[in-house]
C-alpha cells in the first residue's frame, strides 16, 4: 500500500503543470499563424530605381551562400513533409519522380544556378537579389528543399499567363531569367521598342484576376468577362519610377489592403506578387525602396540619385539628414557617369510643384519666400529638383521659420545669411521677431556664420564652452571674474548661455574687477555679496566701470565694512591697508589694531580680482612706534599714517610712552613721509596741543598754556591714527599746579608761565598742594618749564 | 527521531533542476517552431516558405505538358480580354496603354477616337510581355484631339480571339 504524502503531491502537481504546458506549447506552435501585416509598401514606388538596377550588389558566391542558407538540407528524396501524402508521392502524382534537385544545387548548361543569376544581372543591369526575389515570388525556388521539375521550366513565370498554359518556348532557368532580365532592362531603358501596358504616372490597376470560383477553389482568369474584371475592384496607381512599372509588367496586380494585413497570408480577392516580391525583398535585403544614396568603391563621394540626375553631397551633416532615404549603395563608375552631374546639394530641394522645401532630419519643411531663403544663406536659383517620390518621402514639417531651434536647446535668428543666437524671449521681442521657431539639428546651418547674438542689456551671459561669464550692457560684454561668478552679488540678474562664438560678436571689455559707478558717479565696490557705496573714492584710486542703474538695482547691498579701507583677499591670510590708491600689508596683529582708528577688529574679504587691481605697496606699521633702516643710525617715530618723524633722544620717546625699535629695510622706511623737525614733547593733534610727558599725553588747554608758559611752544603734527595711538591723559595739563621729577625732592609751583620751587612741605601745604594736582614730570619736560623764583 | 535533512535537500536539488531542464527544451521548442534565437538565422521562415509552396503548387503542371490548372473563364473562349490602363495628358501628347490577357507577338490593336462626328483612328502591332500583352501604343500628338470628352474603343484581334474596351476620356 503506498501513501501519497502531501510533499509528493506537490511534486507530482508540479511535473504534471509543466508537462502540460510542455504539451500545449508544441502544439500551439506548430499551428499558430503570425501574420505580419505588410508595412511600408506604396504601390506607386515598391521598389527604388537605383536598388533595382544595382548589379554589385553580390558576387556569386555570395548568391550561392545566400541560396545556400534558405536550404540547409535539400530533401532530395521527397522523404520529408508532414502530410499523409509524402513529397515523393506529390511529385509522382505529376508525372515526375526523384532525385529532387534544390535551386542552390542546379545546374544548367553547365553553370551553377547562382552563376546564371549572377550573369543575367551583370548582363542588363539588373540588381541579382531582384532576380532572386523574382524566383522565391514566382516559383518559391529560393526556399524550396523539394522543388519540382517544372519550377525550373517556369522559374520566373515569363511567357505564363493567368488564362493559359506556359509558353514553352520561354523554358528553362537561363531562358527564363534571360527574359525577366531583358524585359526589366528595356523598362528602365524606356526602350522605344519595348512597348508596356504602364507608364510613369497614372493607371489603372486591379487588385485581382477575378472572382473565386468556388468549383474549381481558384480565381477566374481577371478578364474573363465584365463583371469579372470589375469583381474586386481597381484604383488609379501613381507609378512613380520605372522599376515599379517593371514590376506591374510583370504582375498586373496591387494588393488589396486585406493581403497587405495578411503579411504572407492569403485574402479573398487578394493578389500577391508584387506584395511578396516587397516582402521577400525588404526580410532578406533590406527595404527596396532606398537606394538614391549611392557611391562608387573606388571614390568616397556619396551622390543623391534622383530620376537622372546625380547630386554630389559634400557635407556629412547633409548625408545624416538623408537618412529616410535609407543606406549608401555601391555601383559602378559607369552607372554614375549615366547620370547628369548635379550642383553640390545643399539643403534646398524642391519637386516639380515648385515648392521649395529646406530639409533636415528626414523633415522638409517649405520657404515661405525667397527673402527667407537669402535669410538663410541660400540663393532662390539654387534647389535641387528632386523627383516627387524623394521628397514625398520626407515628412513634411512646418514652414520655415526665422527663429531656429536647435535639438540641443539653442535658437538661432537666421537673417541675411547670419545665425544669430538668442538669449531669450524678451530679446527676441525687443526687435520684434516672434518666437515661433522650428526644431532642428543645428548642423542644419552650420553653413550660416554668427552674427551678433540678439541679447537685451542687464543680464548674465554665460560661454557655453568656457564658462566664462558676461554682462551684457549697451551692446558689449563685460566680462565678469570667476571670482564673482558664485557669488550673491549676481544672482538677481538673469543669466543664460550663449556660444563663445557669438560673444565674440561683441565688443568685450576687460575683467570687470569690482569697481563700478552709475549713471551719476557714485562709485562702488561690488564684492561676492553686493554692492558697498564708497565713502573715500578717493583712497581706492581704482578703474571704474560703468554699469547700468538697472544692474545696480538688482545687487544687493554688501554688509562688508569695505569703507574701512582694511581688506583680506580671499583664499589668503594676509590683512591690507587700502591708501591713495595703494595696499599696504599690516605685519602684525598690533599694528592691524593700532591701524584702526576705531579700533575694531573688522575687514572686507574682497575678490582676488578686486584686491589684485589695487597694486601693492611695502608692509605698513602703525603709528605710535619706532623704525630704523639696517643702513641708517636715524630713529624715526611713525606718527601718523605714512608719516615719520626724526627721534632726537630715546627721552622724547620715553615721554611718548614709545619703546622698542624695529629695523626694516631701508625702502620700507622710505613709504612714510618724513616731518621736517625733529619729535620734541609737543605734540598737536586735531590742532589741539598736548605734552608728551612719561607715556602720557596730556592736553595744553588755553589756561596751561599760559601757567606752563607754553604759548609759544611748537609740537610736531600728529593725525588721527597717530593721535589715537597715544595715551591720552582725561585731565588737562591746567588742572596740575604743581610739578616734580619723580627722583627729586623739589616741588615747584607752576604759575605765570614758570615753575617757582617751593622751600618746603608747609609752604606747599599753603599754596594749595594735594595729591591729585602734582604731576610727576620727565627732566625733559621739567626743562622745558623757564625758572621762576622760589616760593 | 531522525530527521533525513539531506535526503529532502536532494529532493529538491532534483526538482529544481530538471524544472529547468523542462523549461529549456520549452523554450527551445517555440523558438523553433517561431525562429526565435538560436534559430532566427538566416534560413527562411515558415511563411517565406509556405507562400512559396502555395505558388509552387498552384503552378504545378503534369509532366506530359497537358497543363490542367483551371485557368480563366472557360465561357468566354475566343474572347480576348482588352483593357486601358493609362490615359496621360502632357503638352505634347496623350499616351494610352492597354493590357491583353494573352501573351502574343502577333496580331492587331486598333484605337478609335470619336468625338463630334471627328473620328481619330490608329492602328499598332502587339509586344508580349511576360504574363500580357500590350498595344505597341498609342501616342497621339496633342494637335489631333481636340479639347472635349472622346469616345475612345481599342479593339484587339489575335488570330481568331478578339477583344475590345471602350471608354470616354476627357482631353483638356
Amino acid at each position: 500500500m503506498s501513501i501519497i504524502t502531501p510533499k509528493k503531491r506537490i511534486i507530482t502537481t508540479l511535473f504534471a503543470f509543466i508537462a502540460l504546458s510542455l504539451i500545449g506549447t508544441i502544439i500551439a506552435s506548430s499551428s499558430m499563424v503570425f501574420a505580419t501585416p505588410v508595412v511600408g509598401l506604396n504601390p506607386g514606388f515598391i521598389i527604388n530605381d537605383n536598388i533595382f538596377t544595382n548589379d554589385q550588389t553580390m558576387t556569386v558566391k555570395q548568391i550561392q551562400d545566400f541560396l545556400n542558407s534558405k536550404v540547409p538540407v535539400c530533401d532530395t528524396w521527397g522523404t520529408g513533409g508532414s502530410t499523409a501524402t509524402s513529397r515523393r508521392d506529390y511529385i509522382r502524382s505529376w508525372g515526375y519522380d526523384t532525385p529532387l534537385t534544390c535551386l542552390r544545387d542546379y545546374k544548367e548548361g553547365g553553370k551553377s544556378s547562382a552563376q546564371i543569376i549572377y550573369d543575367v544581372a551583370q548582363k542588363y543591369h539588373i540588381n541579382p537579389q531582384v532576380l532572386i526575389v523574382l524566383l522565391q515570388k514566382e516559383q518559391g525556388l529560393v526556399t524550396d528543399d523539394w522543388p519540382g521539375p517544372w519550377q525550373y521550366e517556369k522559374a520566373t513565370g515569363y511567357g505564363c499567363p493567368d488564362t493559359a498554359p506556359c509558353d514553352s518556348q520561354y523554358y528553362g532557368l537561363t531562358n527564363q531569367l534571360d527574359w525577366s532580365g531583358k524585359m526589366y532592362r528595356a523598362i528602365m531603358n524606356d526602350s522605344p521598342t519595348w512597348y508596356s501596358p504602364y507608364v510613369v504616372g497614372n493607371n489603372k490597376i486591379y487588385y485581382n484576376p477575378g472572382p473565386y470560383n468556388n468549383a474549381t477553389q481558384s480565381y477566374y482568369g481577371r478578364f474573363g468577362t465584365k463583371a469579372d474584371i470589375e469583381y474586386c475592384g481597381s484604383s488609379t496607381v501613381n507609378i512613380q519610377n520605372r522599376a515599379t512599372q517593371a514590376l506591374y509588367d510583370y504582375t498586373p496586380y496591387q494588393p488589396n489592403q486585406a493581403a497587405l494585413d495578411a503579411g504572407y497570408g492569403s485574402v479573398f480577392c487578394g493578389a500577391y506578387g508584387n506584395r511578396n516580391f516587397y516582402l521577400y525583398f525588404s526580410d532578406w535585403f533590406g527595404s527596396p525602396q532606398f537606394g538614391n544614396l549611392v557611391r562608387t568603391r573606388e571614390n568616397a563621394t556619396v551622390y543623391l540619385i534622383s530620376d537622372d540626375d546625380r547630386y554630389p553631397i559634400a557635407d556629412a551633416s547633409i548625408l545624416s539628414s538623408l537618412k529616410p532615404f535609407g543606406d549608401i549603395t555601391y555601383v559602378t563608375q559607369s552607372y554614375l557617369d549615366a547620370k547628369s552631374l548635379g550642383r553640390t546639394l545643399g539643403r534646398l530641394i524642391t519637386s516639380s510643384s515648385g515648392t521649395i522645401y529646406y530639409f533636415d532630419s528626414g523633415i522638409k519643411l517649405a520657404f515661405k519666400s525667397c527673402a527667407q531663403m537669402v535669410d538663410y544663406g541660400y540663393d532662390c536659383t539654387q534647389p535641387a529638383l528632386l523627383s516627387d517620390y524623394l521628397i514625398g518621402s520626407l515628412s513634411t514639417g512646418p514652414s520655415m521659420t526665422n527663429v531656429f531651434q536647435t535639438t540641443n536647446g539653442k535658437r538661432f535668428y537666421i537673417k541675411s545669411g547670419e545665425k544669430k543666437e538668442i538669449y531669450d524671449d524678451a530679446s527676441l521681442q525687443k526687435i520684434g521677431v516672434s518666437a515661433n521657431s522650428n526644431t532642428l539639428n543645428e548642423s542644419a546651418i552650420s553653413n550660416l556664420s554668427y552674427g551678433s547674438p540678439v541679447i537685451r542689456d542687464d543680464v548674465i551671459v554665460t560661454s557655453r564652452e568656457t564658462g566664462s561669464k558676461y554682462i551684457s550692457q549697451n551692446g558689449r560684454f563685460i566680462k565678469l571674474s570667476a571670482y564673482l561668478l558664485d557669488s550673491d552679488a549676481f544672482t538677481k540678474l538673469s543669466d543664460s548661455k550663449l556660444d563663445s562664438a557669438s560673444i565674440n560678436e561683441f565688443t568685450i571689455s576687460k575683467s570687470f574687477n569690482g569697481f563700478a559707478q552709475n549713471s551719476t558717479g557714485k562709485k562702488y565696490i561690488i564684492d561676492s555679496y553686493g554692492k558697498t557705496l564708497l565713502s573715500n573714492p578717493e583712497e581706492w584710486l581704482g578703474s571704474y566701470t560703468t554699469l547700468t542703474d538697472t544692474i545696480f538695482g538688482l545687487i544687493p547691498n554688501s554688509t562688508q565694512p569695505v569703507n574701512s579701507r582694511f581688506i583680506k583677499v580671499d583664499g589668503e591670510s594676509t590683512i591690507y591697508m587700502v591708501i591713495k590708491g595703494k595696499k599696504y600689508s599690516i605685519p602684525s596683529w598690533n599694528d592691524f589694531l593700532n591701524l584702526h582708528i576705531d579700533k575694531s577688529t573688522k575687514w572686507a574679504l574682497l575678490p582676488k580680482i578686486t584686491a589684485d587691481s589695487i597694486p601693492t605697496s611695502k608692509p605698513i606699521y602703525a603709528p605710535g612706534g619706532l623704525v630704523k633702516s639696517s643702513s641708517s643710525a636715524a630713529v624715526y617715530v611713525i606718527n601718523g599714517l605714512l608719516q615719520k618723524i626724526a627721534l632726537s633722544s630715546f627721552a622724547v620717546s620715553d615721554d611718548f610712552g614709545i619703546k622698542g625699535v624695529i629695523t626694516i629695510p631701508q625702502d620700507y622706511v622710505n613709504i612714510y613721509a618724513t616731518d621736517n623737525d625733529k619729535l620734541n614733547n609737543f605734540v598737536v593733534c586735531d590742532n589741539k596741543k598736548y605734552l608728551a610727558n612719561r607715556g602720557v599725553i596730556y592736553e595744553i588747554d588755553a589756561k596751561a598754556s599760559t601757567m606752563y608758559g607754553y604759548s609759544s611752544a611748537v609740537g610736531s603734527l600728529w593725525d588721527d591714527i597717530g593721535c589715537v595711538n597715544l595715551d591720552m591723559s582725561s585731565r588737562l595739563l591746567s588742572t596740575y599746579s604743581f610739578v616734580k621729577e619723580d627722583d627729586s625732592k623739589t616741588i615747584y609751583l607752576i604759575k605765570d608761565g614758570k615753575k617757582h620751587p617751593i622751600s618746603s612741605m608747609a609752604r606747599y601745604d599753603a599754596l594749595g598742594g594735594l595729591s591729585n594736582n602734582m604731576l610727576i614730570v620727565s627732566n625733559r619736560v621739567l626743562n622745558t618749564i623757564v625758572d621762576g623764583p622760589a616760593v | 527521531m531522525k530527521i533525513n535533512k539531506r535526503k529532502s535537500n536532494k529532493k529538491i536539488i532534483t526538482i529544481i533542476t530538471s524544472s529547468m531542464i523542462i523549461l529549456a527544451v520549452l523554450y527551445c521548442t517555440v523558438a523553433y517552431f517561431n525562429d526565435l534565437f538560436p534559430f532566427n538565422s538566416d534560413k527562411a521562415t515558415n511563411e517565406q516558405k509556405d507562400a512559396g509552396e502555395d505558388q509552387k503548387k498552384s503552378t504545378a503542371v503534369p509532366a506530359d505538358g497537358k497543363d490542367t490548372t483551371p485557368k480563366g473563364n472557360t465561357s468566354t473562349d475566343g474572347i480576348i480580354a482588352v483593357d486601358f490602363t493609362s490615359f496621360n495628358q502632357s503638352t505634347e501628347q496623350i499616351q494610352i496603354r492597354s493590357l491583353i490577357e494573352a501573351v502574343s507577338n502577333s496580331g492587331s490593336c486598333t484605337l478609335t477616337m470619336v468625338k463630334d462626328g471627328v473620328t481619330v483612328t490608329k492602328t499598332s502591332g502587339i509586344q508580349a510581355g511576360p504574363t500580357t500583352s500590350t498595344c505597341e501604343g498609342f501616342n497621339i500628338s496633342i494637335g489631333e484631339l481636340s479639347p472635349g470628352d472622346w469616345q475612345t474603343t481599342l479593339s484587339v484581334e489575335i488570330g481568331t480571339r478578339k477583344g475590345s474596351a471602350t471608354k470616354t476620356y476627357k482631353v483638356q
